[in-house]
């Protein structure tokens, strides 16, 4: 028989087996051999014989409907808002990952802002809202290929330094944290990504002190301290290839929706959300509030999807790339 | 792939999307037509009281939300034991839930008229022989037409893996293990084990208590262990932190989590050399080097090589595993979806007098 008669015999079965399903009334049921038997007409000397089986069956159903105790909470899990667990979405781990080595597995977002902190707003649109939108989103889009984890997944407060440890106790191989941008009224409206470093660049130091302004839980020397070691650590780089991917991804894709759209490239900026973490991490700015047109697409889910799928796309040729290069060097 | 296809009829008729969709004990996931693909937790959580209402600002919580807000919730994880448990209107209610998340994020917003849905739905084997035409009542008003399959036989569809192969789904709440021998497979060529997902997650809890018994550690977070760091044979060390009298330590949980991992393999063996056995003999070799493992709980490291060297006693074999098994049944599904013809989708919804 061939693959293809064998396919339609099959799912001729599978409906003959529904349909027999379909037709059966309940009590009357032959689940061994899917028959159906016709009701029979029941005497008034049956129902006398019948009273007391219908008695047990009474008992039965009482029995079953009894309200069931509530079940006890199996973990105390204390300030629950205020410190999100992280849990991961994704599959677990492969039985063989040396044969199918795959250097990112782990990835936390993180929706900017939330809670009293709506970030920039136009047109009854926040960035808090707008970036947990798309954070859903792209979970939603990753979650097949890795375990993927969010800081907040609500309007919530998240102080900025919570969102870095958060990352690092889910030993995250990437974090991405996602941004609506406001620009002066005389730029055009584009995509840019962030990854932790100095700058000179007056108006980038501005956006990066906006950004900042949840800034609890570090104190200057912490930041000091924090900030002399990460600009020498080798993780700069992957922040930079992981940007650089993702900045790639936005553009490209986006511009086919908006062809006024700016490249406006991958920066580096001291993100305070960036500091602390402890694995390649990027702040993307995906589009902008100050951008009439931008707001009126920013109100279309399909764009919201296309963001949320250029961000996705980023951060898998990021992995490719760490693929490769794993193969590289093992060979 | 045709995104979402249109009926002709004399009157409008609403476009129709097929899905497949994958109800599971731990995972729940969807695969449609138009390529949306989505995952969901099996958790379905209602706000304990006012209180939390207020504080959740939702009359109902599905997937991981509701497992990570679980001391603000009733929370019920439907399919617990492979079985929706019946009479119990809250199990009920929360399948519908989780499928209603899952079309949710299936079907784009905003788009009018709603689509029809054309489900093909794969459940386990337990739940196929006790509780179809429950679900199927519990399906009506969200699904147009619905067809009702065993998660193996999805997976196996899905796969193109009809003939002399056996499919080993290791799920949370059961084991489901059938026979495909190039026909729709009956009572006889499947079976059903309670030794699953949820009995390691059991046993481990059980040993990591007994081994540290001044250590607090909850069935969630064994699990989330398992998850990440589960073997049989040569593995470890598993070396994880846990709160000993408050304190968080670093505990070695090495030989617990194999002992609770390896308690899955005698009676799978058991189970799959039993149905080997009934094959026809002049079949057997053939199923024997076709065995695929899925399910959450198949990637357990090593235990499809453990499985492979267990089929040496009938003279070897081979176990291919299933890398990415949270969508492996949604995807079977909706590849039968797709090959179901329009008039037996109308037969199946006509049949029910709910089109």
């Amino acid at each position: 028989m061939s693959g293809r008669n064998l396919k339609r015999d099959l799912v001729e079965a599978a409906v003959r087996d529904n349909e027999v399903l379909d037709r059966r009334p309940g009590p009357h049921d032959d689940s061994n051999t899917g028959r159906v038997r016709r009701p029979r007409r029941i005497s008034p000397w049956s129902l006398l014989l019948l009273l007391p089986v219908a008695a047990i069956a009474a008992l039965g159903y009482l029995e079953l409907n009894r309200p069931e105790p509530d079940p006890l909470p199996e973990v105390e899990v204390d300030g629950l808002l205020q410190t999100p667990e992280v849990r991961f979405t994704g599959p677990p781990e492969a039985v063989d990952p040396g044969v199918f080595p795959l250097p990112v597995e782990r990835i936390v977002l993180d929706p900017g802002h939330g809670g009293s902190s709506p970030g920039t707003a136009a047109a009854g649109l926040t960035e808090k809202a707008l970036a947990l939108d798309i954070a859903y989103r792209l979970r939603n889009l990753l979650a097949d290929r890795y375990r993927v984890a969010m800081t907040r997944e609500a309007d919530m407060n998240v102080a900025l330094d919570r969102r870095t440890l958060i990352a690092n106790r889910a030993g995250a191989d990437v974090f991405v944290s996602i941004h609506v941008n406001w620009l002066p009224a005389n730029r055009a409206c584009g995509v840019e990504t962030y990854y932790l470093g100095p700058t000179d660049d007056p108006e980038l130091s501005a956006l990066a002190e906006r950004e900042n302004s949840e800034a609890q839980g570090y104190s200057l020397g912490d930041l000091r301290r924090l900030l002399d070691g990460v600009y020498a650590q080798a993780r700069q780089d992957d922040s930079r290839a992981l940007a650089t991917a993702i900045q790639h991804s936005l553009f490209g894709r986006l511009r086919a929706e908006n062809p006024d759209l700016k490249d406006r490239g991958v920066k580096s900026a001291p993100f305070v959300v960036l500091i602390g973490a402890e694995m390649p991490a990027v702040l993307a700015e995906v589009s902008c509030l100050s951008d009439a047109g931008e707001v009126r697409r920013l109100r279309d889910e399909s764009y919201l999807q296309s963001i949320a799928e250029a961000l996705d796309a980023g951060i898998q040729s990021y992995a490719e790339s760490r693929l490769l290069k794993a193969k590289l060097s093992g060979a | 792939m045709v995104a979402i296809t249109t009926q002709t009829a004399v009157t409008p008729e609403p476009p129709v999307l097929k899905v497949g969709i994958d109800l599971g004990t731990s995972r729940s996931s969807i695969s449609a037509a138009n390529g949306e693909r989505h995952m969901v937790r099996s958790y379905v959580g209602w706000p304990r009281d006012m209180v939390a209402r207020k504080v959740l600002r939702r009359e109902v919580l599905v997937g991981i939300e509701a497992l990570e807000k679980r001391p603000m919730l009733e929370l019920r994880r439907p399919l617990e034991r492979g079985l929706i448990k019946e009479g119990s209107a809250r199990d009920e209610q929360a399948v519908r839930e989780i499928v209603r998340r899952l079309l949710d994020l299936a079907v784009p917003q905003g788009r009018d008229p709603k689509p029809a849905i054309h489900a093909v739905v794969g459940v386990p084997a337990e739940t196929l022989r006790v509780n179809r035409q429950n679900l199927r009542r519990i399906l009506d008003g969200q699904i147009a037409s619905t067809m009702i399959v065993s998660e193996p036989f999805a997976v196996a569809y899905g796969l193109d893996a009809l003939v002399h192969t056996m499919v080993v789904d290791v799920g949370a709440g059961t084991t489901d293990l059938c026979i495909l021998m190039g026909r729709f497979p009956t009572e006889s060529d499947q079976r059903t084990l309670n030794v699953a997902g949820d009995a390691v997650d059991d046993h481990l809890h059980a040993r990591i208590e007994e081994r540290f018994p001044d250590a607090s550690v909850s069935i969630h977070m064994a699990r989330a262990w398992k998850e990440k760091y589960s073997f049989v044979g040569g593995g470890g060390p598993v070396v994880v932190d846990a709160p000993v009298n408050g304190r968080p330590t670093r505990i070695d949980i090495t030989e617990p989590m194999r002992t609770a991992c390896e308690s899955l393999l005698e009676p799978l063996r058991e189970t799959m050399l039993d149905l080997i056995a009934r094959v026809e003999p002049e079949y057997q070799s053939r199923v024997r080097n076709n065995v695929i493992l899925t399910g959450g709980s198949g990637l357990i490291r090593g235990l499809g090589a453990a499985l492979q060297s267990s089929l040496g006693e009938l003279g070897g074999g081979r176990v291919r595993v299933v890398k990415d098994p949270v969508f492996v049944g949604s995807d079977g599904g909706l590849t039968l979806a797709n090959d179901v013809r329009d008039e037996d989708w109308r037969r199946l919804a006509g049949s029910r007098g709910t089109q």
